[in-house]
């Protein structure tokens, strides 16, 4: 009986929970809790049935003698079968709930591993962009300070040249005044006494010259220490040309980087956003199977309103009240008890039908 | 601050289906085997809604319902009856209780944050 009780809710179950995983595994549990059930009860029932045939099985009275000890064991059993299902089935529920629950947390956790405060993958691919861009700014930046200093050393270039050539006249300068100092102490001492006096100012000439030759030879001087200065802060032409394609080879370098990090970051996205879709599915199928527990609930309590008429049955063999009620009165009060469409539809013989109307009714 | 609900029901599955429904809509949930243990829980909590199923052993539902709402406190409390039964017998008995609303198993889980927030308005 407890087996067949077992097999019926296993499958019932199958049946109502529509042959989902968590419906096969509560089938299987039953159908076990049933077997082991039934095995005992077996045992006991075929010892009884042997001590009714021994003692004479075709008597009434041992017919309700074995009613009176065999139902109250069967309704143990049930009570029993049920009793661990409902642990079962409890248990089950509880680690569906916190397997629902933990996949929620880690599917979070990722999504903000590479996200920003809200939690959007799309913002790590954002970043990247915004990143690369700010990165290729800085390299124009390099480039543009790169060709400004090329063109103040050009200049700086430049000027000095002016500054070697003007040195050059003031030295050509200073010659022409001493040629003229020169020829200006032939005419006075051609004069005799009365070139003296034009002699002592073509002496100060000849200093004059002196003085203006030193000095542009000192001009000549500083311009290629400025030269040689500049050469040393800005290095010759090859080397700028080198620090031009460091540069470029910076931008270029820059770019392939971050362009790495974009597929990267575009993969990464990718792949939370499958997982997040997998990790719902498995969430939504979850979620159905906790709704498909729910047959264990009804099973439950067909089992118990079983056992319950086991046991009343056995109480009234003992008294042998059920001599004094006829079969309908006894039907009646165990349609008393029942709750579900299915224990009505069993009472009745009648094949399972679609069920009682499902649904909320408010007041 | 969340709203908190009490589900009674002497299956723990059940209880556990209901509430990570009502967790995972921003609920808080606590749990009674029965309706004399929920009487006790009810009477040191805040409870903005209770779900209860019908037949239950100690005390079931249409009587705690009926113990409910003799206590001034919790005469306006929202109660909705979650339950195998489906007979009109026993609907009409669970709204002459004080039942706002009869919800029949299976269900689900949107059909009853569905009911609970037309019973309980944000």
């Amino acid at each position: 009986m407890p087996l067949a009780l077992g097999v019926a809710s296993a499958v019932a179950l199958l049946v109502f929970g529509e042959a989902s995983l968590a419906s096969s595994l509560c089938a299987l549990l039953l159908l076990g809790a049933s077997a082991i059930g039934g095995r005992h009860l077996h045992r006991s029932h075929m010892a009884g049935l042997i001590d009714a045939r021994r003692a004479g099985a075709d008597d009434p009275a041992h017919l309700r003698r074995l009613c009176v000890r065999g139902l109250p064991v069967w309704a143990r059993q049930i009570q029993t079968s049920r009793e661990s299902a409902d642990h079962a089935v409890a248990s089950l529920t509880r680690n569906f709930g916190d397997i629902v629950e933990r996949l929620g947390a880690t599917l979070t956790a990722a999504k903000y591993s590479v996200s920003g405060r809200d939690g959007q993958v799309e913002d790590a691919v954002a970043a990247i962009q915004q990143s690369e861009a700010q990165l290729a700014r800085v390299v124009e930046v390099l480039g543009e300070l790169h060709r400004s200093k090329d063109s103040i050393l050009e200049q700086v270039r430049s000027y000095a040249g002016s500054l070697q050539e003007m040195a050059a006249e003031v030295r050509h300068i200073a010659l022409q005044i001493r040629l003229l100092a020169l020829n200006g102490a032939i005419e006075a001492s051609r004069a005799g006494e009365a070139g003296k006096a034009f002699a002592v100012v073509v002496g100060e000439m000849r200093q004059l010259s002196g003085q203006s030759a030193e000095m542009g030879d000192r001009i000549s001087k500083k311009v290629d220490a400025v030269n040689a200065s500049l050469a040393g802060m800005f290095g010759d032409d090859v080397s700028t040309d080198a620090e031009a394609a460091s540069i470029e080879k910076a931008g270029r370098d820059v770019e392939s980087v971050m362009a790495r990090f974009r597929s990267l970051t575009t993969g990464l996205a990718d792949s939370i956003r499958t997982m997040e879709n997998e990790a719902e599915r498995i969430r939504e199928q979850i979620s159905d199977a906790l709704v498909d527990f729910q047959f264990q609930d009804r099973v439950s309590q067909i089992l118990s309103h079983a056992a319950q008429s086991m046991t009343r049955l056995g109480a009234a063999a003992e008294r042998r009240a059920e001599e004094g009620q006829s079969v309908e009165a006894w039907l009646d009060e165990l349609a008393s008890n029942y709750t579900t469409h299915e224990e009505f539809d069993n009472l009745q013989g009648k094949a399972r039908g679609a069920g009682a109307a499902q649904g909320v009714t408010f007041f | 601050m969340a709203k908190k609900v009490m589900v009674i029901d002497d299956s723990a599955s059940l209880r556990e289906v209901v509430s990570i429904a009502l967790k995972a809509a921003g609920y808080e949930v606590t749990e009674a085997a029965d309706g004399k243990d929920a009487l006790a829980k009810l009477d040191g909590d805040k409870i903005n809604l209770v779900i209860c199923d019908v037949n239950m052993p100690v005390m079931d539902g249409i009587t705690f319902v009926k113990e409910v709402k003799k206590r001034p406190e919790y005469r306006f409390l929202p109660v909705m009856m979650l339950t195998t039964e489906s007979r009109e017998s026993r609907k009409e008995e669970g709204q002459r209780a004080g039942a706002k609303a009869w919800v029949v198993k299976p269900f689900r889980p949107d059909q009853i944050l569905s009911a609970v927030s037309k019973l309980m308005p944000a």
